[in-house]
């Protein structure tokens, strides 16, 4: 089960990303709370922490120019 | 007349069988006809249209075309900047935007003496369609415009299947130029990222985001990615890559192919509706029968390609529309409202995750494909659904077939496959290598000529 998103906790990330929405905008992103947190669950495979994100670069001969 | 390809009405221009004022009319002609019923343009330069072709007739009288593209009527999905000209972004928000240059794709198109044959519809933003509560209404499928264009690319596909232009610029974050092209019948290459220039192009998503060629045919494709393909250093994603003649790879044959299909996408993880199983069951036949090889392959379950990309794609947009969502979050359609909402849930952890099986899922299709030329899958899961269809969180409905390729950069073309029981087109979706966007096009262009797919248009559009 995810974690439960409770009325405070929608109102601090809200508040947080600075975005004000009225309470039946909050009822309807609370309604997929659960297949977002499904989608979160999906890209946390075993993977250790030296595991690199995508982005990361190393520099090439234009940095130099 | 009836509306050519662009390779066949290239040949008739060089061979001055053809005006380029005679064709302009002719699509002008299709969008006086379809217009008021699918909405595919948010702008119509029709005036403007007329002036080009008449200046690209009167250059290939004196000195010939410069090119195939020269007189030939095209579109560009409203999120592209057009000096002089709106761009709206289908936003109440730029309702007054003039671009004072044009996005690079724009300028490349205009240099190869296109004419401009208007700015089309667009889900706000790319992103969160069909709206109603937008300055325009949301493009409508031609085949039957009851039924949804997809998107966000979706002018683009309605007004190339209607033949009101001969090919259009559409962007693709998670399937914006692949799933119009799927649902409209038409073809749609997203090129591999950094192959054709972002600059002055509204973002999307920053990582996810490709633009790229949407025409009749695959051929028609390869012709417009000739013009578009090369390096910007306006935009930081930009490839310096060897550009190949695109329209020379198109052999007609595919001695030698190896293609993988990848079966549990479509199969198993969601499996499609039968007449896009027929489809693709057909489409390998003819790949055989044409002299490919075909053989499975495996790779991690769609529903995790699709919470990748979804995860990076929130993130990103959100932060690239976040000031406007602090101060003017109610001047959204209520579609792009709920994805800029979404964002607050996403946190930078979640983001970060998200970019490591990125890394992971783009090191499995390599694997998966290296001794393979293209895979293939579906393009979309079934017909066009009707308006009132999609629902209002479709990303969390169904798992994409098209983000998997913005995922991993990878080229990848959407083309015909068939119709299905209510007349709608349903579509194939061709995979291959990063920078072999050459490849893709020969096995979709060797696909549309040994099948008949091409020569049945919409109703609306006859």
């Amino acid at each position: 089960m995810p974690p439960t998103l409770t009325d405070d906790a929608l109102d601090y990330l809200l508040g947080t990303a600075g975005l004000s929405l009225t309470d039946a905008q909050k009822t309807d992103l609370k309604s997929i709370h659960e297949a977002l947190a499904a989608m979160k669950a999906r890209v946390r495979q075993p993977r250790g922490r030296m595991a690199e994100l995508a982005h990361t670069y190393g520099f090439t001969a234009a940095d130099l120019t | 007349m009836s509306i050519p390809t662009i390779a066949e009405a290239a040949a008739l221009i060089a061979a001055k069988k053809l005006s380029p004022v005679e064709l302009t009319k002719a699509c002008l002609a299709q969008m006086h006809a379809t217009e008021d019923t699918i909405h595919a343009f948010v702008l119509p330069t029709e005036e403007r249209a007329l002036t080009e072709a008449r200046a690209a007739e009167a250059a290939i009288m004196k000195d010939g075309p410069r090119g195939p593209m020269h007189g030939i009527p095209v579109g560009l999905k409203d999120i592209v900047d057009t000096a002089g000209l709106a761009t709206t972004c289908q936003s109440a928000i730029l309702q007054d935007n003039v671009p004072t240059s044009d996005a690079t794709c724009a300028a490349a198109l205009k240099a190869a003496g296109t004419v401009l044959m208007g700015k089309l519809t667009t889900h706000e933003f790319a992103d969160g369609g069909p709206s109603f509560d937008l300055p325009k209404p949301p493009a409508r499928n031609p085949w039957n415009p009851d039924h949804f264009t997809a998107g966000s690319s979706s002018g683009t596909g309605a007004a190339v299947a209607a033949g009101s232009i001969l090919c259009g610029i559409g962007t693709d974050t998670g399937g914006s130029i692949r799933g119009p092209a799927a649902l409209c019948g038409i073809a749609g290459l997203k090129p591999t990222y950094g192959l054709v220039s972002r600059a002055g192009v509204a973002p999307a998503a920053f990582s996810l985001d490709h633009i790229g060629p949407m025409a009749w045919t695959a051929e028609d494709c390869a012709i417009m990615l000739q013009v578009l393909a090369g390096h910007d250093p306006a935009d930081p994603a930009s490839a310096s890559q060897p550009i190949p003649n695109y329209q020379a790879a198109l052999t007609g044959d595919l001695k030698g192919v190896r293609v993988g299909v990848i079966r549990h996408f479509h199969e198993r993880d969601f499996p499609v509706a039968p007449a896009t199983q027929t489809g693709i069951d057909n489409a390998l036949a003819v790949f055989r029968s044409l002299g490919a090889t075909v053989e499975d392959v495996t790779v991690s379950p769609l529903q995790d390609w699709h919470a990748c990309g979804s995860l990076i794609s929130i993130v990103e947009r959100a932060s690239a529309y976040e000031e406007w969502a602090r101060t003017r979050l109610g001047d959204f359609s209520e579609r792009v409202q709920r994805r800029l909402h979404l964002g607050a849930l996403v946190s930078g952890v979640d983001y970060v995750q998200a970019t490591r099986r990125r890394r992971e899922l783009r090191a499995e299709l390599q694997a998966a494909m290296r001794n393979l030329d293209v895979v293939i899958t579906a393009g979309a899961p079934g017909e066009a659904p009707k308006m009132d269809a999609v629902p209002r969180w479709d990303v969390f409905a169904n798992p994409s077939f098209t983000i998997p390729f913005n995922v991993t950069g990878y080229p990848a073309l959407c083309v015909c496959s068939g119709f299905g029981p209510a007349g709608l087109p349903v579509s194939v979706q061709i995979v291959g290598k990063p920078f072999r966007d050459a490849m893709v096009l020969r096995v979709g262009d060797a696909f549309e000529k040994a099948t008949a797919f091409r020569s049945r248009r919409p109703g609306l559009a006859a």
